[in-house]
């Protein structure tokens, strides 16, 4: 009942913000996608964070310790805290670009850099492809989280969360993008923080519920820790991992045109990998610590141990807020991607719109997108089978390829577009070489225990280099001959 | 102007390693390097607060990737508004 109460007074809340930014916002491209360029400090921080701590950071931290131990911790509190470099080498440069020459869209920039539309084309069908059933994927996590708290079936809550979503979005564009992620990070660090400290004191403090685990599975508090999962190849391979794909998530890259300044994207760098440092390590330390409590959770639903530990070990108030937290890492992802998606699909496709303006395109986009998310959850689709469970499980892949394309054409004067096309699509396919399987489960092509992200990023920039020199040299002689 | 080897250094872009911030780069990938800790690997012990050393050690290693960012921030990042 507390839950439902919540869930209706946070809905209400940021449909009310979506409505407050709509009045706000002038009706130009720049300030509906980009909230005109005007996120200082704190809401580029909060707006980043949110949008890069999903579900996955809520539950599947917490799933992911209670299977492998402390080890989740490391690769997620430095890796993604190192990731933050990247506001420096990519976001600084995208944000002067986007202000100087007036760009919106990531495949935007990368196309006009290369006066290549075929290649704005395919940077851009590779974000869309691994962004949308990622899309779903939070629609349906939300639904299943509402199930939880409530008698509501999973479908109508990832359906009405879908609808919210889409409201505020509609209404505010990307300044009710940003301040509902201000309040869902608000939201987040509260209701995590709260977790842990209840948790804590009923199990006797800290220093209690760490020996507790540790008496019980040691194993978790060293690595490669369980299922000997990692292996020093697997967290080198995730330490590299997020500083190559975190950046090419459409919701994260068009973030870097939202800063006010550079100040702005220098305030959020410093402070990213401080803020991870301390909130990555709540979810972690909930996971082990179940093991010290006796309960039981089955193999698959290890992602359900956070929401039974907050159940079991604090009052039911903090145990709604929390799940509300959840909700608000899930929504406060979806909601950009949503928006990132459809400021993409309305500017980077090269058709006349000569009868309808930019703007209501995107907001038709944002409704196409929002009910093609409702009909993956009406249709039964379950993000861990088939094409678009590859493609869920390899979204992060998929994106990272499109790293070395980014950093070439923000810094590499010689680098052609044929370089930058061949290394995304060479670089894609290697990704599904890497992951096919034979019949007895393992890699046709060895992957020496590194996760295979790691070999196509290799791939995509040894392709780059190539291919870029043997086509500036076949246009060189070219050249001579003309 | 700056000069080496005859070479214009103006036209170096930014983040271009100089002498006077060379070192920011390499604590930068010395950093990274420090987070691949095998050496501590199938280690547990000492635990501080019921918690393995190691993972005091990869919070510290990330707070001190902020204390590193700030100084990039300062010493690199220029303004160039």
């Amino acid at each position: 009942m507390i839950f439902i109460a919540l869930i209706i007074i946070y809905f209400i809340f940021l449909v009310l913000l979506g409505l407050i930014a709509r009045n706000k916002t002038k009706k130009t491209p720049e300030d509906y996608f980009l909230a005109n360029r005007t996120f200082g400090p704190l809401i580029l921080l909060l707006t980043l964070a949110a949008t890069n701590f999903s579900a996955f950071t809520f539950l599947g931290f917490a799933g992911g310790a209670y299977k492998y131990g402390f080890g989740q911790y490391g690769i997620m509190g430095f890796g993604t805290g190192f990731m933050a470099i990247m506001f420096f080498i990519i976001g600084r440069k995208v944000w002067k670009l986007g202000k100087t020459k007036g760009y919106i869209t990531p495949p935007e920039l990368i196309g006009d850099r290369f006066n290549s539309i075929s290649l704005r084309l395919i940077f851009m069908s590779v974000m869309v492809i691994f962004t949308i059933p990622y899309l779903a994927t939070q629609a349906i996590g939300a639904g299943m989280l509402i199930e939880y708290m409530t008698d509501i079936s999973w479908q109508i809550g990832a359906i009405v969360t879908m609808i919210i979503i889409m409201v505020y979005v509609l209404s505010g564009g990307m300044r009710g993008s940003g301040w509902t992620d201000v309040i869902q990070g608000l939201i987040m660090i509260i209701a995590m923080s709260l977790a842990v400290i209840f948790i804590a004191i009923n199990l006797g403090g800290f220093e209690s519920a760490n020996l507790a685990a540790f008496s019980e599975n040691p194993v978790l508090f060293t690595r490669p820790g369980g299922n000997n999962y990692f292996l020093p190849q697997m967290w080198f391979s995730f330490m590299l991992l997020w500083l190559f794909a975190d950046p090419m998530f459409p919701q994260i890259f068009s973030r870097f045109y939202t800063a006010k300044d550079e100040k702005s994207l220098k305030i959020s760098m410093i402070v990213y990998p401080a803020l991870v440092s301390l909130l990555f390590l709540f979810p972690v330390m909930i996971g082990v610590w179940a093991h010290g409590t006796g309960i039981e959770i089955a193999a698959g639903s290890e992602d359900m141990v956070l929401p039974m530990m907050v159940a079991t070990y604090a009052p039911t108030f903090v145990f709604a807020f929390v799940m509300v937290g959840a909700l608000a890492a899930l929504m406060s992802t979806a909601d950009s991607q949503l928006l990132s998606l459809s400021t993409m699909l309305s500017r980077d496709i090269p058709i006349k719109k000569k009868k309808i303006s930019e703007i209501n395109l995107g907001k038709i986009l944002i409704v196409i997108l929002s009910l093609f998310a409702i009909l993956f959850v009406i249709g039964g689709y379950d993000p861990k089978v088939g094409i678009m469970g590859t493609l869920v499980s390899t979204t992060f892949s998929g994106l990272a390829v499109l790293c070395p394309t980014a950093i070439a054409a923000l810094y590499w004067k010689k680098a052609t577009k044929y370089g930058c096309i061949s290394s995304i699509i060479i670089g894609e396919m290697s990704i599904f070489l890497f992951e096919f399987k034979n019949q007895a489960g393992s890699s046709i092509i060895p992957t020496f225990g590194f996760l295979s992200a790691i070999w196509a990023i290799l791939v995509s920039i040894i392709v780059l280099i190539v291919i870029s020199y043997l086509t500036q040299l076949k246009s060189k002689k070219l050249n001579i001959i003309n | 102007m700056v000069e080496i080897g005859g070479k214009n250094l103006k036209k170096l872009p930014f983040w271009f390693p100089k002498k006077d911030n060379f070192i920011w780069y390499l604590i930068t990938i010395i950093l990274f390097l420090l987070s691949i800790d095998i050496w501590w690997w199938e280690r547990s012990k000492p635990l501080i607060y019921g918690l393995p050393f190691w993972v005091l050690y990869i919070f510290f290693l990330t707070i001190i990737t902020s204390l590193v960012f700030y100084t990039i921030s300062k010493k690199i990042w220029r303004d160039e508004n």
